[in-house]
């Protein structure tokens, strides 16, 4: 899980420009941070503030003694991809003579395809061999297996697990061997690909061609 | 098209025969024989692998034949001397070192070290021959090694014979025809076998010497009769015959009278070896001034001849009748040719054991000379001849 910090200054009675877009992955954690001021600038303590998906308040909590607060929200895995609007809201509240006030962020939610994978140490040509693998962060797509910017092999993901199989080509040079794994990037979608080193190897062949007595 | 058929279906044996004989002489060698084992190292798509270490191992006998490294074109390549290499089939197992993302790989290979082609002789023939008989010598010449041997010739004497190609462990039989020497003794064939080793092209060369015995033979006869007898008078006279060979010999005999009654007895015997024995008869004189006595003694194409000359006395002649033995020997003639008709001189002596043996070797070699294979010796027949004579004009010289 990883965190995201905003800052957010609450003017009483007026309200702050939005933020720029930030950028946060379904599991971080979004952290807005601000100060609550009157309209000359002194802080305001004990204010209580919301933060709110539309309707839906998602933190909230009261202002410390120099008008600050912080608040959070961890971006669930299942919410949908792309713009989301936040408010930071100060309700109405009375006995502090604080009317209600509010300032919006607007934040993108991403998802992150983090891909781990293996394969065979030694490989040779003409071999088929096998990589696989799990991606975090995707349940399905598609990944694939490339060799020098060439996609080599394709295999499905299923739930989150994938088994490509690839014949090794004829022509590939023996000796060291990268082989990249990643995965087709939709809209708000991040990949973190990954690589599997392995070495290929001749498999020599041994011909007699001449047994004869001198 | 069915006769097209019939000729390849026909040439099918022969064809597989060959492969097949290509097949197995494809790695087979002769001990000492140097053998190259090459070999040609690629990738899976049949490119050359340049530097491979090839390690070329006898399994059978555990030995390292070698060890090379490939070239550009991906060849490396031992050889392999076979000196020390049991015979028999060897399993060389070729494998390659595994560097630079180059695995270790291997295969074999089977090669048959061949003994070398031996030639061994061995012969048949007789120990015992008769002098200047043909007899038959079969000589059998074996290869006794697993290496074929090629154009393989075997050599009697002056004769030689064609034995062809012998693979391992064949042989074949020659035979030859040998004539024994005149005179007998020990004496020794000689053969000699020669070929080519297959694969190698060596020389295979081989002797026998096999000693056989020219046996003695002869036979000797000799007339023992009175030098006189009384006309119209029964007189008896016996033939001395002697075997001198070493084989039992059946003698016909045949005698001549001339002036006497029978004039001719027929008689037969077989005579041990080394025996002699004395057949007596019995005849009568008739008017006549002589009897003649002519005897011959054949067996096979051995004959003995003897002839004496009795003096007949008349009836009322007072002279008494000597021994039997007394009667004068007529020279000697050819058995073939005419009895001589002239009256020799009377010799009344006995004979002596000594001029016997003489004279019967002497007839013996005078008969041995008139056999047809011995015509070339007639000189030497004619010098038998004057030896006899002088030994009996000897004889009748010291006889008192």
């Amino acid at each position: 899980m990883r965190k995201k910090h905003l800052a957010a200054l609450l003017l009483a009675m007026a309200v702050a420009p939005a933020l720029a877009q930030t950028k946060v992955y379904r599991g971080d954690v979004l952290t807005v941070s601000g100060v609550i001021r009157d309209e000359l600038g002194n802080p305001v303590p004990g204010a209580e503030v919301q933060l709110l998906e539309g309707a839906t308040v998602l933190d909230s909590t009261t202002t410390g003694s120099d008008g600050s607060f912080t608040l959070s929200w961890q971006v669930p895995r299942d919410h949908e991809l792309g713009p989301v609007t936040l408010t930071v809201y100060v309700p109405e509240q009375p006995s502090l003579y604080v009317e209600a006030s509010s300032t919006t962020l607007s934040v993108e939610v991403w998802a992150l395809a983090v891909l781990t994978a293996s394969g065979p140490q030694r490989i040779h040509r003409g071999d088929t061999i096998a990589i696989t693998g799990s991606v975090q962060g995707m349940d399905s797509g598609t990944v694939e297996v490339r060799r020098g910017g060439v996609t080599v092999a394709t295999g499905p993901v299923r739930e989150g697990q994938f088994n490509v199989s690839l014949a090794v080509p004829s022509d590939w040079p023996k000796g060291p061997l990268v082989l990249t794994v990643t995965t087709q990037a939709g809209s708000y979608v991040d990949v973190e690909e990954c690589q599997v080193s392995a070495e290929l190897w001749i498999r020599p062949e041994i011909v007699v061609t001449e047994v004869s007595g001198g | 098209m069915i006769e097209l058929s019939r000729r390849y279906l026909a040439l099918l044996p022969t064809l597989l025969t060959l492969s097949v004989a290509l097949a197995a002489a494809g790695n087979q060698v002769v001990r000492g024989q140097a053998l190259t084992i090459r070999v040609r190292v690629t990738d899976e798509n049949g490119n050359p692998l340049r530097g491979v270490r090839v390690h070329f191992l006898d399994e059978t006998d555990g030995v390292e034949v070698g060890v090379d490294s490939t070239d550009s074109t991906g060849y490396a390549s031992v050889v392999w001397d076979t000196s020390l290499a049991t015979p028999g089939a060897h399993s060389i197992l070729i494998w390659t070192e595994e560097a630079d993302f180059v695995e270790s790989a291997q295969t074999r290979v089977s090669v048959v070290v061949l003994s070398p082609a031996e030639l061994r002789l061995s012969v048949s023939a007789p120990a015992a021959v008769r002098p200047r008989r043909g007899f038959r010598v079969e000589v059998t010449v074996t290869n006794a090694g697993q290496a074929a041997a090629l154009d393989v010739a075997v050599s009697l004497n002056e004769s030689t014979k064609g034995a062809g190609d012998l693979p391992a462990g064949a042989s074949t039989t020659l035979e030859f025809t040998a004539v024994a020497p005149d005179r007998p003794g020990e004496y020794s064939l000689s053969l000699l076998a020669s070929g080519t080793e297959w694969g190698t092209g060596r020389r295979l060369s081989t002797s026998l010497e096999v000693s056989y015995r020219v046996e003695l033979e002869g036979v000797a006869l000799e007339i023992r009769a009175p030098p006189s007898v009384r006309e119209g008078e029964s007189f008896n006279f016996s033939l001395d015959l002697s075997n001198l060979g070493e084989r039992p010999l059946p003698l016909s005999i045949q005698v001549n009278l001339t002036g006497a009654r029978p004039g001719r007895i027929e008689d037969s015997l077989t005579l041990d070896p080394r025996s002699s024995v004395t057949r007596a008869y019995s005849a009568t004189a008739v008017e006549a001034d002589q009897v003649r006595i002519s005897a011959l003694a054949q067996g096979g194409d051995l004959r003995a001849w003897d002839e004496v000359v009795i003096q007949v006395l008349p009836a009322d002649s007072h002279h008494p009748p000597p021994a039997e033995g007394g009667a004068t020997t007529a020279p000697p003639q050819p058995p073939t040719g005419p009895p001589p008709t002239g009256h020799s001189p009377r010799a009344p002596a006995r004979r002596g054991a000594a001029l016997a043996v003489n004279v019967t070797t002497d007839v013996r070699a005078r008969e041995s000379a008139q056999s047809p294979v011995r015509e070339i010796s007639a000189a030497g027949s004619t010098l038998a001849l004057v030896v006899l004579t002088v030994l009996r004009g000897l004889w009748r010289v010291e006889d008192p």
